[in-house]
């Protein structure tokens, strides 16, 4: 039977670091208290036989929120072979009461003193002799960042389970009711502590009599001690720990702690609520305005126009690809196909951050450079071409160590699997791979020379369906790696615990907790973890309702839809605004009003949170996160999507009887519009006539929306084809495969407008008096796009340049339509009203099906899950009603029966938020 | 003692240094409370109030935590 080591530890302690360096797993570690919201297992590295349990942090075993229950159950039901006790040493006291109550429960513990570095490193030092003495354990010092005393745990880790540890001892009168217990009923002393406090878990299989005895023993404990049992049994633990702590740990009384010192500003009255904004404000600038604009600029604009579609067009289609095409073509996915490799092979050679750099790098080098001065830009280019050289030059030559790690030899094993990101790749296995795969690159890049000629069918659906639905989406990569990076930076560090601290008076009255905020500002990155981190939130009514309103919050993949509609609409900067405005003013109204059901009324919601100590943010553990992110949403882009977006290509091209509408003859109007999705579209498209967009467009796109958000803007793409240009083409066309270029240029014109506008949204003023309308939006781009090509200049990058110079005249031709917002602008399908409607509803409707996934589990019940998604899409129905109906009433002067009842409706949801609370003061009623 | 004479950590002053007396209020609030480490005879230095006036944060047993004054409430201390 395998061995099983359970690693439990306060909140915050560092286990889930030590299970990393155990395992080799990559898990989420962060630095505000409950990061770890599930128990994760893992082999411990090189002895499969024994296998390690992460538990989430708890302060004790008297379970206060559900992730300490998760913790309790293992420990007590399950039984460990061994514990490790993970000991945070900069804080042994509170540490040390996890330990005597799991000393109490006899099982064996090793206990593991964690970061020691940072102990040692202000000079001071922990006997760890004298404890182990004392606790009757053994205690070991290890640091998880150093890998200090790896060695030695580990050695405790395979060896026999020590013998159980002597626990600590109350008052007399304590301990002879312990014992007196402990022999009446045959438990073990853990159980008979919690008897004597009344556990009724304990008590329940208990006769009567028994009941009557314990509680006279505990009534006679009481009133010798003068205190109530809680308050005896944890002082008293407490007590003896403080009894030997200062004997065994040497402290200087030295100058303040740097934590004490940066809360004096990061968390001051004034300065705090600043010092937020700003740095909020700092990510989403980075991440969207510039680094991430950047990248998701040059995936649109180069990698998914004129790259794959290049290649693309001379695989499948009957159109030659320039040879141009294919070497950037072969130079991406040569990248691509080379990373995981690489990344193994820079795990060996200790350089884990470098994934980023591999990451940026392309983009700088395309994007950025041909913005600067000609000296800075040549200059930049041949130090990224060197760092490249080094980089690949170090992969090959240089042996790695022998030890990864203090701890033991951890044989480098060959990877069989080419996409395998984890571990340590050796030079001979980087070797390999990269010659293998820089064939496949070959190859398939020479396969665009080929020209299969396939039917227009086949074309069509990998180019308008597949290509461009995944391009769409997979063009946000650069933002979110970003957007990840910085937030896991911020999680790492601990400023998340003190912005919850900062903000939590402004959430109580709202109806929520401090809490909250994490969930929320993780939710405008994405809803998925913005949902699971609620888990930290103890109250279960707080957490429910956080879970219910936290998808409220635009979160990134509804950045496109807003910028459609910002377009269509030619007020970008403003829908922007609107939409966080009714999205954060959602969570507020809803907060309001579900706060004074009956369902979540009565609750009140502790918050006594531990700050936890700034640190420095490990490298490892940032990366780690950010890429365990950002690798969900590539899989979530190359699963979901790509089926949706297949999908929606077929239902949308085929009819009921499956000819394929496009070569039809003798059809009315536009092909599509006799199509399956059309027919599914009219069902559903009356329910959405009272918001103002009873066509079946932007019901279907509101259903594929449900899959993945980006895939509003994605279907707007597909259901709305160019008509403008349409003619035009007719003219010029005669092959089907020529539709393909343009068709993608379309959406890179989306996301290019996505780009622009938050950038617009993100106050510069300037921008937005020159940028007022869609067209010149785009003007603007086009213009981007040819500075970018003249200032090219004199590199080995020349060639790949001129390529993008080559294929960008068709693209520049295809800059006289006006992108997807223009093609629906052009079918007079919305008005500003109707659109506006349309983007709220999408705002704030069911999350997408990952973020519901994410829902039905923390709710951990069907009813509430339910409940939740329909309180979601009724909330969103009735405000976009509220929306078109009164704006239809302002505007226009209609005024009729909807908007009656939209005035009727709006006072009552008033009412709802701001009636006094029937649960609270019954008087007021 | 009356009940307007008692002090709580609630009323403690910015920067004072207090010992625990006793936890009042009770259930799993009040046990989370004395896990914490807020047990008879702790000692607790006021740190800092949020920029909101709520919550508070103390120093106890060599770390910082954070309460809100409703919780502090219920704390008596000298």
């Amino acid at each position: 039977m395998k061995k099983r080591i359970a690693l439990a530890g306060n909140p915050n302690s560092g286990k889930t670091s030590l299970f990393n360096d155990l395992t080799g797993a990559n898990q989420y570690v962060g630095n505000w208290p409950g990061v770890t919201v599930d128990r994760k297992g893992g082999a411990l590295k090189e002895h499969e036989e024994v296998e390690i349990q992460d538990l989430p942090g708890t302060y004790s075993l008297s379970p206060f929120s559900p992730e300490e229950v998760v913790s309790r159950n293992y420990l007590l039901e399950e039984k460990p072979d061994m514990i490790v006790n993970v000991v945070d040493a900069t804080n042994l006291e509170r540490n040390l009461y996890l330990t005597s109550q799991l000393l109490e429960t006899g099982l064996p513990i090793v206990v593991a003193l964690n970061m020691i570095d940072l102990v040692e490193e202000r000079g001071e030092s922990i006997d760890t002799e004298a404890l182990s003495t004392r606790l009757g354990c053994p205690v070991v010092k290890v640091s998880a960042i150093t890998h200090e005393g790896m060695a030695e745990l580990l050695q405790h880790m395979l060896a026999e389970p020590p013998a159980p540890g002597k626990p600590l001892s109350y008052a007399p009168a304590v301990e002879n009711a312990v014992a007196d217990i402990t022999a009446k009923h045959n438990v073990t002393r853990f159980e008979a502590v919690k008897m004597l406090e009344g556990d009724s878990a304990l008590l329940s299989p208990l006769d009567k009599n028994e009941r009557h005895a314990l509680e006279d023993l505990r009534m006679a404990v009481e009133a010798e001690l003068g205190d109530d049992i809680a308050s005896i049994i944890a002082g008293g633990r407490y007590d003896a720990i403080c009894a030997f702590v200062p004997q065994i740990h040497t402290r200087k009384s030295t100058r303040e702690s740097f934590t004490r010192r940066a809360d004096r500003i990061l968390t001051h009255r004034i300065f705090g609520p600043i010092i937020f904004v700003a740095i909020m404000y700092a990510i989403y600038y980075l991440s969207i305005n510039t680094v991430g604009d950047w990248g998701t600029g040059w995936a649109n604009d180069v990698l998914f126009g004129p790259v794959v579609g290049g290649w693309l067009a001379g695989f499948i289609g009957n159109e030659a690809a320039g040879a141009e095409a294919l070497t950037m073509f072969s130079a991406v996915l040569a990248m691509v196909l080379v990373f995981p490799t690489m990344l193994r092979r820079l795990h060996d050679l200790g350089m884990n951050g470098a994934w980023l750099y591999l990451m940026v790098a392309p983009f700088l080098l395309e994007y950025v450079c041909p913005h600067l001065p000609e000296v800075v830009h040549t200059g930049l280019m041949y130090l990224l071409l060197a760092a490249n050289a080094v980089l690949l030059a170090l992969c090959f030559c240089r042996p790695g160590k022998k030890k990864a790690n203090d701890y033991g030899s951890h044989t480098r094993e060959f990877a069989l699997n080419p996409m395998k990101m984890t571990g340590r790749g050796s030079r001979t296995e980087f070797a390999v791979w990269f010659i293998i795969m820089s064939l496949v690159t070959f190859s398939i890049a020479m396969l665009g020379y080929a020209r299969l000629e396939c039917s227009p069918q086949l074309q069509s659906i990998i180019t308008d369906g597949i290509v461009a639905g995944v391009g769409a989406v997979l063009g946000f990569l650069p933002q979110m790696a970003v957007l990840f990076f910085l937030m896991a930076l911020l999680e790492d560090c601990g400023y998340m615990a003190r912005v919850a601290f900062m903000l939590d008076r402004l959430f109580r009255a709202i109806g929520l907790s401090g809490k909250s905020v994490i969930p929320l500002m993780v939710s405008m990155g994405c809803g998925v973890p913005g949902v699971m981190a609620t888990r930290t939130i103890e109250n279960e009514k707080d957490r429910r309702m956080t879970v219910m309103l936290t998808t409220f919050v635009p979160c990134g993949a509804k950045l496109p839809i807003l910028a459609l509609i910002g377009a269509m609409i030619g007020q970008t900067a403003t829908i922007a605004t609107v939409a966080y405005f009714v999205g954060f003013g959602s969570v507020i109204l809803g907060g309001l009003m579900l706060r004074k059901t009956h369902m979540f009324a009565g609750s009140y919601t502790p918050f006594v949170m531990e700050l936890p100590a700034y640190h420095l943010p490990h490298g490892a553990n940032i990366n780690l996160r950010a890429m365990e992110r950002c690798k969900a949403f590539v899989k979530k882009a190359g699963t979901v999507i790509f089926l949706a977006s297949a999908l929606i290509w077929t239902l949308s091209n085929y009819n009921w009887s499956f000819n394929y509408l496009p070569e039809q003859e003798g059809l009315e109007g536009e092909p599509i519009n006799h199509s399956m999705l059309a027919d599914t579209g009219n069902t559903f498209a009356p329910l959405f006539a009272p918001l103002g967009w009873g066509d079946w467009r932007p019901a279907v796109a509101t259903v594929t929306g449900l899959i993945a958000k980006e895939n509003v803007v994605g279907t707007f793409g597909v259901l709305y084809p160019a008509t403008a240009q349409a003619t035009e083409e007719a003219t010029k066309e005669e092959a089907p495969a020529e539709e393909e270029l343009p068709r993608s240029c379309d959406l890179r014109k989306v996301n290019a407008l996505t780009a622009l506008t938050l950038a617009f949204w993100q106050c510069d003023n300037n921008v937005r008096t020159s940028l007022p309308s869609a067209g010149e939006a785009e003007a603007e781009e086009a213009e981007a796009d040819a500075a970018a090509e003249s200032t090219e200049a004199k590199s080995w990058l020349d060639h790949l340049n001129a390529l993008v110079a080559f294929l960008f005249p068709e693209v520049e031709e295809d800059d006289e339509t006006s992108g997807v917002a223009g093609n629906v602008k052009a079918t007079g399908a919305f008005t500003t009203l109707s659109a506006l409607s349309f983007m709220l509803f999408n705002i704030l409707c069911a999350p997408c099906f990952a973020a519901c996934g994410a829902i039905r589990r923390e709710m951990n019940s069907a009813r509430w899950t339910w409940f939740s998604i329909g309180f979601m899409c009724l909330w969103a129905y009735l405000v976009s009603y509220l929306t078109y109906q009164l704006g239809l009433w302002i505007t226009e002067g209609i005024f009729g029966s909807a908007q009656l009842l939209a005035c009727v409706l709006s006072l009552g949801i008033l009412y709802l938020a701001v009636r006094p609370n029937p649960h609270i003061s019954k008087d007021n009623q | 003692m009356n009940e307007s004479t008692v002090k709580t950590l609630k009323r403690a002053q910015l920067g004072e240094r207090v010992t625990v007396l006793k936890v009042a209020g009770e259930g799993p609030l009040r046990q989370r409370i004395l896990d914490m480490g807020l047990t008879k005879g702790a000692e607790v230095v006021i740190n800092k109030v949020a920029p909101l006036g709520d919550p508070i944060e103390v120093t106890v047993r060599g770390y910082e935590l954070s309460l809100r004054k409703r919780e502090a409430a219920c704390i008596i201390v000298q």
